[in-house]
């Protein structure tokens, strides 16, 4: 195997894969190697000396000069907006038990609403000492406690959790008060709607399945959506907004700033069933019809230059991925970017050939 | 995803280990991972390109773009190479978006002739520089810009033909021949006037280990 290295030219030499790398980067176990040929074969000694100092030449020579200061001006911009730069949500790798099994017990039930929430005590106390009949529970066994609601509806609270509600429930709407974090599955009652109050946070289901997250310390209130839609309210003592949500989307709620922001949930659940997601196939389809396909199955607005993307096709299929996995492998093809603008997703423009 | 990088072990582990502190969100992680290959891209965009600005705008869409969507990146064993190519990657569509800064020195869009007829007198002609590692780097100036870009991806980067194929969008034949041309252009000079220099200052590296 060290045969050939007997005839090697110097230009054989810097052409040599394992020869530039020890030129390079030499290390004891190259010293040995190279002294090794240059022993065995004497002729080549001065040889691989030339060559090594040509490997090294070739390096500076055509390496570019650019200001010094430069890469100090370029980090400055960077880093002055790493934290203004739109997130597209992370998918969490390592939390995809947790959201597929959230996602299990939402499809089972026909209402599902997942509500955390630490209200400040005051705010909750204060809007319940009118409530007639007034139910209370408090969760301090240390595990989760299933309640279950006159109207059929079930909720577990997390432990230091408390949740108020009227005991007859005989009203025109069904009314929870929550302070901590509970899980909600709501029996579906048209005629009487259900409201969920965190906070500054209304929720009004109008036929769907939800999740509102609330963590006081964060400074973030918010609720997405599974399925149907859902109209939030946000009163704040300088203004109150409200807003109605569709699947996949979700609404945050910024307390200091009084301001709610429209985005995507963190892993968006298609909209028919799994089975037909999974059976999405793509044999050399231009992109355009792979992007209206999953915007149609997890009713998310994909936003993309039609012309830009009309050279792109892909064969693919749909297994376990979630939408962001899916979106990131395409991306990756087609050489472009997603980002998560508000509610809608953007696809930049694609370089294929 | 990534072709292996020959780099040794231990450096893929470290890389390993940063871009996964990286992944997670932690920002010193990300501003070593800057500061380890800054320089290195910046001479490599300087190679592709002599618009600063556009350089400029690549590096930092870049970095953003990887901190923005670090969670759904793929795990890389090889941190520089997916700098590398996506600095390329990102400079070439800048500039596809902005013809107008298109400059005569980007061989990076369009395949241009690679032999350079400039280089014969290079060599032979009689009014070059006298020394010859002046000689030799005029030499390495006169290659066409592809020539340039691949022999510095090769030696300064210490990329293997693989890697530099992707990067470059070609295949693996078609980046051994690029560089074997500009090897042999510049064979004459290792081995005529350049070699007594290089083989000076050669000995005492190579026997006095």
């Amino acid at each position: 195997m060290t045969e050939k290295y007997q005839t090697y030219t110097l230009a054989d030499f810097i052409q040599d894969d394992a020869f530039i790398q020890w030129a390079k980067s030499p290390d004891a176990a190259g010293d040995a190697f190279w002294e090794q040929i240059a022993a065995l074969y004497p002729h080549q000694k001065d040889v691989i000396a030339q060559a090594r100092q040509t490997v090294l030449n070739l390096a500076e020579l055509s390496r570019t000069a650019f200001d010094e200061e430069e890469a100090g001006l370029i980090w400055a911009q960077i880093s002055g907006q790493m934290d203004d730069a739109p997130v597209s949500e992370p998918v969490f790798r390592l939390g995809w038990v947790r959201y597929a099994a959230a996602a299990v017990v939402v499809l089972l039930t026909s209402w599902g609403i997942r509500h955390w929430y630490h209200e400040p005590e005051t705010l909750y106390a204060q809007r319940t000492e009118q409530l007639e009949n007034v139910h209370e529970e408090i969760n301090e066994t240390g595990k989760e406690k299933t309640v279950q609601l006159p109207d059929g509806s079930r909720i577990t609270l997390a432990q230091g959790s408390r949740m108020r509600f009227s005991g007859s429930m005989d009203g025109s709407k069904r009314e929870v008060y929550l302070s901590g974090e509970a899980f909600f599955d709501v029996k579906r009652n048209p005629s009487k709607p259900f409201f969920v109050y965190a906070g500054e946070l209304t929720t009004r289901v109008l036929g769907t399945s939800f999740t509102v997250r609330s963590f006081e310390k964060e400074n973030v209130a918010s609720v997405q959506v599974r399925t149907g839609s859902v109209s939030v309210e946000a009163r704040a003592p300088r203004k109150t907004q409200s807003v109605v949500l569709t699947p996949n989307q979700q609404v945050s709620f910024f307390r200091k700033e009084e301001r709610l922001s429209m985005g995507l949930v963190r892993v968006p659940q298609p909209v028919i069933p799994q089975a037909d997601l999974a059976r999405f196939t793509f044999n050399n389809a231009p992109v355009s019809t792979i992007f209206d396909s999953l915007s149609k199955a997890y009713g998310i607005e994909i936003v993309y230059d039609k012309e830009a993307v009309a050279a792109c096709r892909l064969t693919s299929s749909v297994q376990e991925e979630s939408l962001f996995e899916i979106l990131g492998v395409i991306c990756e093809a087609i050489e472009a970017d997603y980002q998560v603008t508000g509610a809608k997703i953007r696809i930049s423009d694609p370089h294929c050939n | 995803m990534f072709p292996n990088h020959r780099s040794p072990l231990k450096e893929a582990n470290a890389d390993m280990l940063l871009w996964s502190a990286f992944q997670n969100g932690d920002r010193d992680a990300f501003a070593s991972i800057y500061q380890k290959y800054i320089d290195e891209l910046l001479s490599y965009g300087y190679r592709v390109t002599s618009d600063r600005q556009l350089i400029r705008d690549s590096v930092q869409d870049l970095f953003l773009h990887i901190w923005v969507r670090r969670g759904n990146l793929a795990t890389t064993d090889s941190i520089k190479f997916y700098l590398f190519r996506s600095l390329r990657n990102r400079i070439i569509r800048n500039l596809e978006k902005h013809p107008e800064r298109l400059h005569a020195d980007i061989g990076l869009v369009v395949e241009v002739a690679e032999e350079s007829n400039a280089f014969e007198t290079a060599i032979f002609g009689h009014d070059g520089p006298s020394d010859s590692y002046e000689k030799l780097a005029e030499a390495v100036n006169r290659l066409s810009p592809r020539q340039r870009e691949a022999v510095q991806l090769r030696y300064l980067h210490g990329f293997s033909l693989e890697e530099i194929a992707e990067m470059m969008q070609m295949n693996n034949q078609s980046v051994r021949n690029l560089l074997h041309r500009a090897i042999t252009q510049l064979r004459l000079l290792f081995e005529t006037a350049g070699g007594l220099l290089v083989f000076l200052s050669t000995l005492q590296n190579f026997s006095g280990r």
